[in-house]
């Protein structure tokens, strides 16, 4: 690739001629003697000689070539800067037509930057975390970070006006998952440079032209405890800031090749489910383990604490696992402005998240290589919401807002995958633990049975014979009351399979009266005899000025499995009040239908539905018993 | 055997009890007499003949 016209420029130090694009080059630094000059209308002017960059891991080098969004570029500058969470690179970008842009690697995230104007009345003395801030067409961006950076070192030719040693004030924005935005006011007038997260892919980078030393292929470096000389392993040498000894508890200072006690013997010795350096695949990442603290809150006396083990993947992402109480998580980061707030509630990739716990997170001891200064103490402004499997954490320190969204991973899977036999006893229900009691899947295979259910009513209400086999007349009934009327029936024949019988007893005219029947059913071949009884009554009055009536002038019962065959009654009658006197008749049905059976089926297929239901419900109020939202509890 | 498996279970087996009861005719109405009556005696008309039946139902039979 070449960019625009090539230009040459002498070192103002050495006299060296180096070759630069020219076209808005403001900062040239010499690459025989790393001296900087500011480029102006007027010349060029000196600003001292800078230091060597410190050889991060990098995808980019001076020369290497790519294809962004059909711009084709080449890198050409590079600026090394340092937030107070270790060196990162910045690289000034030109493409074909001479235009500038800016790629930044930073925790193995690769952002595309520009340059764009700033809007009117923008104001660094205005600027809020978590505050939208709106950056004219280019939309409105929430501020995740306030603070102030150094300007490190740099190289090649940049398009902005360099000093090394500089003091730079800056704002972090991020608008949506991958959208991101920079302002800069370190000379006064705000600069804007807007881009978004994207894959190392989508650089189409020249493999030729690419550095020896990239990210996946850092080195583990050994280095000594300066408290009790332990051999300590340090597998991200280029960005480990800390260390905790886990021979003796201090927590060190990494400078180099060398390490620095910061706080002596003062941490507990912490003994981790999982060993440092362990790796495993969990969710398609590679893992390896590179430090573990222990953080947790305290709420109302008690300490509710929570380990999270720092995990580094080969294209230098970091992740984090996370176990509390014996439940785990895997924790990417995710944007501050992926998610909507809604009252109490976030709203991210069409998820509702619950708030489930808050409070002033607190450091408890580190072991292990960290890429920022994290100490004993350290505290954060935490909240968790939950959705499902899911967890989306915010939280907030001085001048910083960060967030990640963990999920859940099953102990017996985080064993397996870091090679580790016993594993904490995982303790009460987990904030994200998956409700397995299958509530819903069972009461959709209840909705199932009851369809089938219905069916089956229906089909039995259509296949029942329900035919009248026996009809006859008797009465009067005797008097005084208790006084029997027996009578025989004529034979009469049952068909079919084995079925029920009704036999019903009707006394239409009864009225303030009562007439039993005790009848016998027999079947005439055999003689096997089925004995029933059955009662009519009807009673009205009137009582404290309300009329009432009670009782049916029909009974009936149904004799069960009944085989087909010849069959004569034998019916005595007696009657109680105005029922002597009265006239009956009794009637005989054939298979008539049991609604009543199909309505007990139906309460029975309700006993595991709602029995799973029960169990679930129980789940979720011992989850949300350790919430800052117990159920039952305003 | 897995939950879902164990709740398919119980299902299929209310809802087989259920066909079983309808298309069998179960029912809880009408006791079976321990003795048969003498096929003889279910000729007659007679109050005093059907013997079991009359002691059966405790009956005077009038």
């Amino acid at each position: 690739m070449s960019a625009a016209s090539k230009y040459v420029f002498r070192c103002g130090n050495c006299g060296a001629d180096s070759e630069i694009a020219g076209v808005g080059v403001k900062t040239v630094i010499c690459g025989f003697c790393n001296w900087s000059s500011l480029r102006s209308e007027s010349g060029a002017e000196a600003m001292g000689e800078v230091s060597q960059v410190t050889p991060l891991a990098s995808n980019l080098q001076i020369g290497t070539t790519g294809s962004y969004a059909g711009r084709q570029f080449e890198v050409r500058g590079q600026i090394q800067l340092d937030h107070g969470a270790g060196l990162w690179n910045e690289w000034a970008v030109q493409d074909g037509g001479g235009l500038w842009f800016w790629i930044a690697e930073a925790q193995g995230e690769i952002l595309v930057f520009e340059e764009e104007e700033a809007p009117d009345g923008l104001r660094p003395k205005d600027l809020q975390l978590m505050d939208p801030v709106s950056l004219g067409p280019k939309g409105k961006f929430i501020v995740t970070e306030l603070g102030k950076g150094t300007v490190v070192t740099a190289r090649g030719e940049l398009p902005v006006a360099i000093e090394a040693g500089e003091i730079t004030d800056y704002a972090d924005l991020q608008r949506g998952a991958d959208e991101f935005a920079t302002l800069d006011w370190t000379r006064g007038d705000i600069e804007v440079f807007v881009g978004r997260r994207v894959p190392l892919s989508s650089l189409g980078l020249d493999p030729a032209s690419q550095p020896e030393h990239q990210p996946h292929r850092i080195e583990a470096r050994r280095l000594d405890c300066a408290n009790c000389g332990a051999d300590l392993t340090v597998r991200d040498p280029e960005r480990a800031l800390r260390l905790g000894c886990e021979s003796c508890g201090s927590l060190l200072d990494v400078d180099g090749h060398e390490t620095r006690v910061l706080i002596k013997d003062e941490q507990s010795k912490a003994k981790l489910a999982l060993p440092l350096g362990s790796t495993a695949e969990i969710e398609g990442l590679s893992l390896t383990i590179l430090g573990a603290m222990e953080r947790g809150v305290k709420y109302e006396g008690r300490w509710y604490p929570w380990r999270e083990y720092l995990c580094r993947t080969p294209e230098g992402a970091y992740r984090w696992v996370v176990e509390n109480n014996g439940h785990w998580m895997l924790s990417s980061p995710s944007a501050v402005s992926a998610f909507q707030r809604s009252g109490g509630r976030l709203r991210m990739d069409g998820k509702t998240y619950k708030h489930f716990s808050g409070g002033k997170a607190v450091v408890r001891w580190v072991v292990g290589e960290f890429y920022w200064r994290v100490k004993v103490g350290d505290e954060a402004e935490t909240d968790d919401y939950v959705a499902g499997s899911r967890m989306l954490s915010t939280e907030r320190s001085s001048g910083e807002a960060a967030a990640s969204i963990g999920m859940h991973v099953e102990r017996g899977d985080i064993g397996k995958a870091f090679g580790v036999a016993s594993l904490p006893r995982a303790k009460g229900v987990g904030p994200i633990q998956p409700n397995r009691m299958g509530a819903r899947e069972t009461w959709g295979l209840f909705a199932v049975a009851a369809i089938a259910l219905l069916a089956m009513l229906v089909m039995r209400g259509v296949s029942a014979d329900s035919s009248l086999v026996h009809d006859s007349g008797h009465g009067p009934i005797p008097s005084p009351a208790g006084t029997e009327l027996v009578a025989f029936t004529d034979p009469f024949e049952l068909t079919g399979d084995q079925a029920n019988v009704e036999v019903q007893l009707s006394a239409p005219g009864i009225d303030q009266g009562w007439v039993g029947l005790s009848g016998a059913l027999v079947e005439m071949d055999s003689g096997e005899v089925t004995t029933f009884a059955t009662e009519a009554q009807r009673y009205s009055g009137v009582s404290g000025g309300e009329s009432w009536s009670e009782g049916n002038r029909k009974g009936s019962t149904i004799l069960g499995s009944i085989p087909a065959g010849q069959y004569r009654m034998r019916l005595a009658f007696t009657g109680f009040d105005k029922g002597c006197g009265s006239s009956v008749e009794v009637q005989v049905k054939r298979d008539v239908p049991r609604p009543s059976y199909a309505l007990f089926a139906f309460l029975a297929l309700l006993i595991p539905a709602i029995f799973v239901q029960v169990l679930s419900i129980k789940m979720e109020a011992a989850r949300w018993a350790d919430s800052d939202h117990p159920w039952g509890e305003s | 055997m897995s939950r879902r498996l164990l709740v398919i279970a119980f299902f299929t087996f209310v809802l087989g009890l259920y066909w079983t009861a309808e298309s069998r005719g179960w029912a809880v109405g009408g006791r079976k007499a321990p003795e048969r009556i003498d096929a003889g005696q279910l000729r007659s008309q007679s109050p005093g003949s059907w013997g079991y039946v009359y002691w059966y139902h405790g009956s005077r039979g009038k």
